[in-house]
């Protein structure tokens, strides 16, 4: 019963259900327990008998102590010690065994002779096939303690515990005791058979092993990780320190048209040529030809890219392209960004459309640089949502590209996406290209209101007042955030003729940041207007609370 | 003789306790699994980007740092000049004068040459009232705000700042907080990749600056604390940074960003009405409450974590005060899961509702009492004579080297990502820390979890006072020494 209700109980998903299993357990252990709480009490049931069974074999074992029975069948020999009619006088017997030194006794129950399990007997007494007798005679059970205390001295008993025939001097608990006391003390288990024997046992000190083995390695790793890195940092600048010499003598002593003339191995002459066939020293001449070209403008950034090249670095950067990894594959096409290998753009072109995002960003970012592209197509064809990271990283380099010539917005304007057009009115903002606006004006109405957010924003940066009429229209959408924009960029433009419609804005029923954002737009228009407007409506929620704040100098900037 | 009910019991209790180790053993082994992939990847975008592009560029997004300053009058000026020498195009410093009894306002009055201003203060999210807003008269200070209000704890505070703030983006951080230069540039940065989601809360590691020397808002040279309990920290915030979180930002099942040290997206903060001021646990329960928000609003999101060094902090190393902190950390989490309990195994909430939650139920709030539970429950059998000691024995080494196993793969961590303790003799306490720590610091992290339990139950809190030192410089240290 137990034990397939715990094989339920370990299936159950929850403590909730394993509370109610629990319940259901205690009922029915409670409801079990009847019959056998009547047994215990001495009650007798007639023609049940009970043994104590100490041991079990497959075989007959051939040595069997006196006052032990052996009861074979077919399939095993039991060896059983008395017979009771009487339950709580068994399980004395058992306990009385079970000090002694057995392993396990237990009580089997019989009727007429047949072994029978408790459930049997229990249905058999609910059937009314059995009675229970709980006022029996005094019944002498056929084994008695006579014939227990008859049994060879408890030492033997000990030394064949494991043939499972025990015998003992007396069944006499303090006699026992002392008898125990005055015998050399051995255990009745070793060691290794407990462990050997238990599966459990075998199974927790394997995962022990493996913890202990995988803390052990971790240990060692750690130290082998410092060793490791301590050499790297200290390689990495013994070789930083060999390059500084050969690098600046490159940069300051060699003239450019020099360096152009130089074959590979003049150039590696320069350096320790033992070292250059070195994958980490070869990385830190590409990782300082990259600083060098940052920090350096002009002659000396042809300089670096030329040495770059006599040097081959730029197939190991090329080369990069191929890994299946997303880091090596980037760190190359920052390398050919820098080093500006154009060569390398027919690869990069398939990469710019690629699903990691880092590849995709880098890919873009070294097209748009390398590429010769005024249109911007790889920028305005691109499928992927831009994130502001990347506009960022793209600012620099169109910023770059426009200082040389005009780039079109216009075909960024007109992509099919939307995070494209978006970064386009930024940039239009950024780079003062007046030329855009009109064409802003024209998308403004289809637009979506982030990038109607944008466009607000352009037209006030660029003081575009004769849009005034667009930004107005804001005033009918739903986003606040798109009100306060155009309310800011009415203050910056300016225009008196849209007084009316911010003091009709205002008499609505309008938050906070958006009052405050239509007060700060009408005092820069007309600040006596303002004035007037807002003494007859301190009494309106925060007006004299923001009217305080736009006059206060010292927040001229909040 | 037992009843069989009683035996029952017992063997129930057993499964159970073995059940409950089988899971968190698992779940540990599953962090070390995913914040390995995530560190990994991590290290290798920080190879290639270059955050000197975000610094200076009008694209990047304004950052509010709210700084809520409580008695912190001894360091307030030293901390206000790092966190203005941050190296940042777009931010603005906000520190709250939380009522400080000491004298922390006149102190900021004088050094940065304030003002109050008719700062037009609107209480999008309640708070205590505010007394006043300074702004300093000096325009190379033009990024201070200093807000004076009553005192009403450090969430309060932060919801004055976060009523002040004028940017896009917030960052609460302790004000006796060493933050990076760059700092903010880095945390800004899942803000600004992400396309997909939005990004509502970004995370950051707290490095402990206890006996390490700290130059221009750095700290130059990591030393390990000088006592066993300021050691335990630095292996338990290994644990706890480059491990736990790191495997569930892996899994955006993070549910935790330090009070010290995490940016917000502001709007979102607003939405949800900022920071709850009745529980001590603020800073995870509007991580939790805002995942809340999106996950009802079917909204995409992400919480994000960056396990570069870039704040540092001072950690107590004295009993009395860490219990206190411990005790406080267990009542704010335990009240965090009660208020949002609707969460629990909840597949509406998806990673959170299904494993983060029940973690946090089974894992965090309720483990110290387990713990005590199956010391009871060994004691109980010793006495019931049912106690193997072969089995005490082999589950006790297993036990205590995972614990080894676990904390060796967070030091693995740092040591492959960032090897900011170089000297061989600071990895060896490290290690020896690493040994000692489940005998000599866990029993008590244990009993304090308890005593959390109790308080809370009993109603008691508070912050309780934290006492700190203050970073050396590093003349003074080496003028010691050290």
């Amino acid at each position: 019963l137990e034990v397939n209700n715990l094989s339920v109980y370990l299936k159950a998903k929850n403590f909730r259900s394993m509370l109610l299993l629990f319940l259901i357990l205690a009922g029915q252990t409670s409801y079990a327990q009847t019959l056998i709480q009547q047994l215990r009490k001495g009650c007798e049931i007639e023609g049940v008998t009970f043994s104590v069974q100490v041991a079990a074999w497959d075989e007959d074992p051939k040595n069997i102590s006196a006052g032990f029975i052996l009861d074979c069948d077919q399939v095993s020999c039991k060896v059983l010690y008395g017979s009771y009619t009487n339950y709580a006088e068994a399980l004395n017997a058992r306990d009385s065994l079970e000090k002694i030194g057995h392993k396990g006794p237990w009580v089997p129950f019989f009727h007429n002779d047949k072994s029978v399990s408790y459930e049997q007997i229990r249905a058999m007494v609910r059937r009314q096939e059995l009675q229970v007798n709980c006022d029996p005679p005094s019944l002498q059970p056929a084994g008695t303690q006579e014939e227990l205390t008859s049994s060879p001295s408890l030492e033997d008993s000990v030394h064949t515990a494991e043939t499972a025939a025990f015998q003992v001097d007396e069944l006499d608990e303090e006699s026992l005791v002392v008898k125990a006391k005055s015998a050399p003390f051995k255990p009745f288990y070793k060691l290794k058979s407990r462990v050997m024997d238990d599966l459990k046992l075998i199974i927790l000190l394997g995962i022990l092993g493996i913890f202990i083995l995988f803390s052990l390695g971790l240990v060692v790793a750690m130290i082998w990780v410092k060793r490791m890195n301590k050499i790297k940092h200290v390689l990495k600048e013994k070789y930083k320190a060999i390059l500084r010499e050969p690098l600046s003598q490159l940069m300051f002593d060699q003239e450019t048209e020099d360096i152009k003339a130089m074959s590979y191995e003049q150039i590696a002459d320069f350096f320790p040529k033992e070292l250059l066939s070195n994958k980490l020293f070869r990385q830190i001449i590409i990782n300082e030809l990259i600083s060098l070209n940052k920090s350096f403008k002009g002659e000396f950034k042809d300089k670096i890219k030329m040495v770059y090249r006599k040097l081959n670095l730029h197939t190991y950067s090329i080369g990069k392209l191929k890994s299946r990894k997303w880091g090596v594959v980037t760190k190359g096409l920052v390398e050919i960004n820098e080093m500006d290998l154009e060569e390398a753009v027919p690869k990069i072109n398939s990469l710019s459309q690629h699903r990691n995002f880092y590849i995709r960003s880098y890919a873009v970012a070294t097209l748009l640089n390398l590429s010769n592209d005024k249109n911007l197509t790889y920028l305005a064809n691109q499928s992927y949502p831009l994130s502001r990271w990347q506009q960022i990283t793209y600012l620099r380099i169109i910023r770059y590209l426009s200082k040389k010539e005009q780039v079109k917005l216009s075909y960024l304007l007109d992509s099919k996406n939307v995070s494209v057009r978006i970064f386009a009115i930024k940039l239009v903002n950024l780079l003062g290209r007046v030329d855009l606006l009109e064409k802003m004006a024209e998308i403004f109405p289809a637009a979506e209101v982030a990038e109607k957010k944008e466009i607000v924003r352009s037209f006030a940066a660029l003081h575009a007042s004769s849009y005034a009429d667009v930004i107005v229209t804001c005033f009918a959408e739903n986003s606040e955030e798109l009100k306060i924009s155009a309310a800011e960029a009415l203050g910056i433009l300016g225009d008196k003729d849209l007084v009316p419609l911010i003091l009709k804005e205002l008499e609505g029923e309008i938050g906070f940041q958006y009052k405050m954002s239509l007060m700060k737009c009408l005092k820069s228009i007309d600040t006596v207007l303002y004035e007037i407007w807002a003494n007859d409506h301190l009494a309106t929620p925060y007006v004299g609370l923001i009217q305080r704040h736009l006059e206060d100098r010292s927040l001229v900037n909040v | 003789m037992y009843s069989l009910l009683f035996h029952i019991l017992k063997d129930l209790l057993g499964v159970v306790f073995l059940i409950y180790s089988f899971f968190i053993v698992s779940f540990y082994l599953g962090f070390a699994i995913l914040s390995f992939f995530e560190l990994w990847e991590h290290l290798t975008k920080n190879k290639f980007i270059d955050y000197r592009d975000v610094i200076s560029n009008p694209l990047a997004p304004g950052v509010s740092i709210i700084a809520p300053a409580y008695n912190e009058g001894k360091t307030l000026v030293q901390n206000v000049k790092s966190l203005l020498g941050l190296h940042y195009g777009r931010f603005e410093v906000i520190i709250v004068n939380d009522g400080s009894k000491d004298n922390s306002m006149d102190i900021l009055i004088r050094e940065f040459d304030l003002v109050k201003t008719n700062y037009a203060y609107y209480e999008a999210i309640e708070a205590k009232p505010v007394r006043g807003i300074y702004k300093s008269t000096k325009s190379s200070l033009s990024k201070l705000i200093v807000v004076d209000k009553e005192n009403g704890g450090k969430a309060d505070a932060l919801n004055v700042g976060i009523n002040v703030a004028g940017k896009e983006l917030i960052a609460c951080i302790d004000v006796d907080c060493v933050l990076s230069s760059e700092g903010i540039a880095r945390m800004v940065r899942p803000f600004l990749e992400e396309t997909n989601k939005k990004v509502i809360a970004v995370g950051g590691v707290i490095g402990i600056a206890n006996n390490c020397d700290i130059k221009d808002g750095t700290v130059v040279k990591y030393r390990v604390p000088d006592t066993l309990l300021g050691r335990f920290q630095v292996v338990e915030y290994f644990r706890a940074f480059l491990m736990g979180r790191m495997a569930w930002t892996r899994i955006n099942g993070l549910m935790l960003i330090s009070g010290a040290f995490g940016f917000f997206n502001r709007d979102l903060v607003l939405k949800v009405g900022g920071y709850y001021p009745k529980t001590v646990g603020e800073d995870m329960e509007l991580v939790v409450r805002m995942r809340r928000y999106m996950e009802e609003q079917n909204i995409p999101y992400r919480v994000d974590f960056i396990p570069d060094p870039l704040c540092w902090t001072e950690v107590p190393e004295s009993d009395q005060i860490l219990s206190r902190q411990r005790n406080r950390w267990m009542r704010g989490t335990i009240e965090t899961l009660q208020l949002h309990s609707k969460m629990n195994f909840n597949p509406k909430y998806g990673v959170m509702g299904m494993i983060s939650f029940p973690f946090w139920t089974f894992f965090e709030k309720i483990s110290p009492i387990i713990e005590m539970s199956g010391l009871l429950y060994t004691v109980a059998l010793i006495i019931m004579g049912d106690f193997s000691a072969v089995y005490f024995l082999s589950l006790f080494v297993l036990i205590y080297f995972f614990a080894i196993m676990i904390s060796s793969f967070s030091i693995l961590y740092e040591q492959v990502g960032f090897n900011n303790y170089r000297e061989k003799a600071e990895l060896r306490k490290i290690v020896k820390t690493v040994l000692l720590e489940p005998f000599l610091v866990h029993p008590k992290l244990v009993w304090w979890g308890i005593r959390g339990h109790w308080d809370f139950i009993r109603g008691q809190g508070g912050w309780g006072d934290m006492v700190r030192a203050g970073f050396e410089k590093p003349a003074d240290k080496n003028k010691a020494g050290v």
